[in-house]
């Protein structure tokens, strides 16, 4: 026993700097700052790695004065990679952002698995660390399912993808092309069959191949759901009560396209942006499946008299895990479960935050996929309470003529005065909504395309 | 350690395609001009300045349709002098192996070597607050030579049927531009020739006129400070595609408001002139 405890210290002492965690508590003893490793990855022929100080297996630790909790509250991160899949002759090709991992996982490749039935099983192939993969060989006609698993530094699987459907489609003749064949078929009384019957060679007019792109996904229940193109608003939609959206956008010309995703919750609070460059194939279709949007997020006192709560707050999924991080010099993990519409509430006692500016996010799960994690709202640990002011429906900074949107005018406004000598009022202006040095510079571009809503 | 410090010393990538060329005297070539975040960075926002060679390539065109950049700030103009100035933003960012910029096709006017270059380049990330992203910068370098190329990268014509996307037209006043008047702002993009130019005209009726249309860009202070007019642009493609975009009229004409009174005061009197009728039948 002395030994264990000895190791507990000495793995604590070594290991535990990056990040603070829950403690597991009794009467007699603590044990601080437990380190999360996957067990078995610590191998070598003269060290070992101890895995963990927690129990070996779930439930199994017990004892009549003590309880373990059941693992930690927090694990190492790593969001659900999105994918987007675009049919094309006998093939799909595949497309995903990169996945990032946090607290202790470093994505180093990715599997895709490939299925002709929905939901598996699966036939898997490793594809390196890249974020595309054309898979060939495919039957058209037939529609393939496609998830995308990252894995970490040793091969284990980590995170997998939303399914994505695709069906490959035999390429469209071109007009001529058409209409030559067809042609070629009456005079020949063989195949292709366009061309109908006549000896004489029938034009027919192919259908114009569409070029179409299809997003899905989840914001929050009954929410506004905005698609831009291209940084222009192209679609509104309202997600349903499951909080589950589908967005389709046809006739389009093939090319890049940037495609841009975000939604407000129940009170005009706004997402973060999920973006998605994209190059369109003419007459494919592109499905982008597996959206998760990370919750929104407030507070209800911009400054916290120290020791009091501070109640943070937003929309997620129904029914989700949410986790919320409080970022000070070490970072505080809390989870809680979103109710029936998607509203969470986590009261945070601030008795261990320092007297100072502190930030806090949140990201949901659900089964196996993982938001990334939303935008941060800051608060100040300090001697008082204030409350937030009501709820703030408008872009933070970048809104120019006040609108509540940025926007071309906007755009247009700060372009006008890029390399001019500003106004005096400009000056105020620019100070509010910008970054404040008094002239015009990229810097504001990029805080304008940061906060830009189309 | 080592592999993660030489991994963090640069975030993204400025590079242009092909890297090197020989081409013959008199032959166009076309060199594009790339972004590649190397999937860790989202990018919204870059400018910088190439310099070529002007005593040995002559800047024939730059094409600039498909690119990842949504709006220029300072849109890359074919010049003269050497340089090629571009600055522009990605709303919501862009992240990706393959961004796509701009393109410039040069013709080779004198025998020798040199390279393309990029410099004053500042590429910022998608934080909200401008953040500079580490850069490294692959220059392209070229020889004209007196025999003929065959590479891949020598010019040809695509052939673009698509029209300009879909766009809307925004009208606004600041009371810091053009003297408070109302402006109209657009802007679209074309995945295959690029944008050539844009026209506008405004009519009093939903009809336009081909002999109407005025070269604009935007923004553009509209003539009609009433809103009371039909208000068209026309963007056209190198290839001559166009895409037009229209605006109903946001107020109703002076008449219009007169002529609402006029119907009113004529039931009005109407009413009176009925009751009054009705009256003298009764008695």
């Amino acid at each position: 026993m002395r030994y264990f405890i000895y190791a507990i210290i000495i793995s604590v002492v070594t290991f535990t700097n990056f990040v603070y965690a829950d403690e597991f508590t009794s009467s007699s003893f603590r044990v601080l700052d437990p380190m999360f490793f996957s067990a078995g990855f610590g191998t070598s022929t003269d060290y070992q790695l101890w895995s963990s100080v927690s129990q070996l297996g779930i439930g199994t630790s017990t004892a009549t004065d003590f309880r373990a909790q059941g693992g930690f509250l927090f694990f190492p991160f790593v969001s659900t990679p999105v994918v987007s899949a675009t049919a094309g002759n006998a093939q799909v090709a595949l497309s995903w952002a990169a996945v990032t991992g946090a607290l202790g996982w470093t994505v180093s490749g990715y599997n895709v698995g490939q299925s002709t039935t929905a939901g598996g099983p699966y036939t898997y192939s490793s594809l390196g660390n890249v974020t595309s993969s054309t898979r060939t060989g495919l039957a058209n006609g037939t529609a393939y399912y496609f998830i995308i698993r990252p894995e970490d530094t040793f091969g284990n699987s980590i995170a997998t993808s939303s399914e994505i459907s695709s069906t490959p489609v035999a390429p469209a003749y071109s007009q001529s092309a058409y209409y030559a064949q067809s042609a070629y078929s009456s005079g020949g009384g063989g195949t292709p069959s366009g061309g109908g019957g006549g000896s004489s060679g029938v034009y027919v007019v192919p259908p114009a191949p569409t070029t179409e792109v299809n997003f899905s996904g989840r914001a929050y229940p009954r929410s506004t759901v905005t698609l831009l193109k291209d940084a222009q608003i192209a679609v509104n939609t309202i997600a349903g009560p499951d909080a589950h959206f589908t967005i389709k956008l046809s006739s389009l010309s093939a090319g890049n396209y940037i495609f841009s995703l975000y939604s407000e919750d129940y009170q005009q609070r706004r997402s973060s942006s999920v973006t998605f460059p994209i190059g369109l194939t003419t007459g494919a279709m592109t499905n982008i499946g597996g959206i998760f949007l990370a919750p929104t997020i407030t507070v209800d006192k911009s400054e916290v008299k120290r020791g009091d709560n501070i109640a943070i707050f937003g929309q997620s999924i129904p029914a989700g895990d949410i986790t919320i991080v409080v970022n000070s010099e070490e970072e505080f993990f809390g989870k809680v479960k979103a109710d029936n519409n998607g509203i969470y509430l986590f009261n945070f006692d601030t008795t261990p935050l320092s007297l100072d500016q502190h930030i806090t996010k949140s990201k949901a799960a659900i089964a196996s996929e993982i938001s990334s994690f939303g935008p941060a709202v800051t608060f100040k640990v300090g001697g008082k309470n204030v409350l937030t002011a009501s709820s703030v429906k408008c872009p933070a900074r970048a809104d120019l003529n006040n609108d509540c949107k940025v926007n071309l005018v906007d755009f247009s406004i700060v372009a006008y005065w890029y390399k001019r000598t500003l106004s005096a009022e400009f000056i105020s202006r620019e100070k509010d909504k910008l970054n404040g040095d008094g002239k015009i510079t990229l810097v504001d571009f990029s805080i304008m395309a940061y906060y830009w809503t189309g | 350690m080592l592999l993660i410090m030489a991994h963090s010393v640069w975030a993204a990538i400025l590079s242009f395609t092909p890297e090197q060329i020989t081409v013959g005297m008199e032959q166009e070539f076309a060199v594009e001009f790339f972004l590649d975040t190397e999937n860790t960075e989202n990018i919204n926002a870059m400018e910088g300045t190439i310099f070529y060679p002007h005593e040995l390539l002559e800047l024939k065109e730059i094409q600039d349709g498909n690119s990842i950049i949504n709006f220029w700030i300072e849109r890359p103009k074919k010049s003269t002098t050497g340089q090629i100035r571009f600055s522009g933003i990605t709303p919501g960012g862009y992240f990706g192996r393959n961004g796509f910029i701009f393109s410039m096709i040069f013709q080779a006017k004198a025998l020798g070597s040199g390279a393309v270059k990029i410099h004053e380049h500042n590429v910022l990330r998608n934080d909200g607050l401008g953040t500079a992203v580490p850069m490294q910068i692959h220059q392209f370098f070229f020889t004209v030579s007196q025999t003929n190329s065959s590479a891949e990268f020598i010019v040809k014509q695509e052939e673009d049927r698509d029209p300009p996307e879909a766009f809307t037209l925004e009208i606004a006043h600041d009371q810091n531009l053009f003297g408070n008047k109302w402006f109209i702002v657009f802007a679209t993009q074309d995945k295959g020739s690029g944008i050539d130019y844009y026209e506008i005209q405004e009519r009093k009726d939903n009809s336009m006129q081909d002999s109407s249309w005025i070269r604009a860009e935007s923004p553009y202070v509209l003539e009609d400070q009433g809103l009371t007019r039909f208000i068209f642009v026309r963007a056209v493609d190198k290839t001559d595609n166009e895409r037009i975009a229209t605006r109903v009229p946001q107020s109703s004409p002076p008449y219009a408001r007169y002529l609402v009174w006029i119907i009113l005061g004529a039931v009005v009197i109407s009413y009176f002139f009925v009751k009054m009728v009705w009256r003298k039948r009764r008695k």
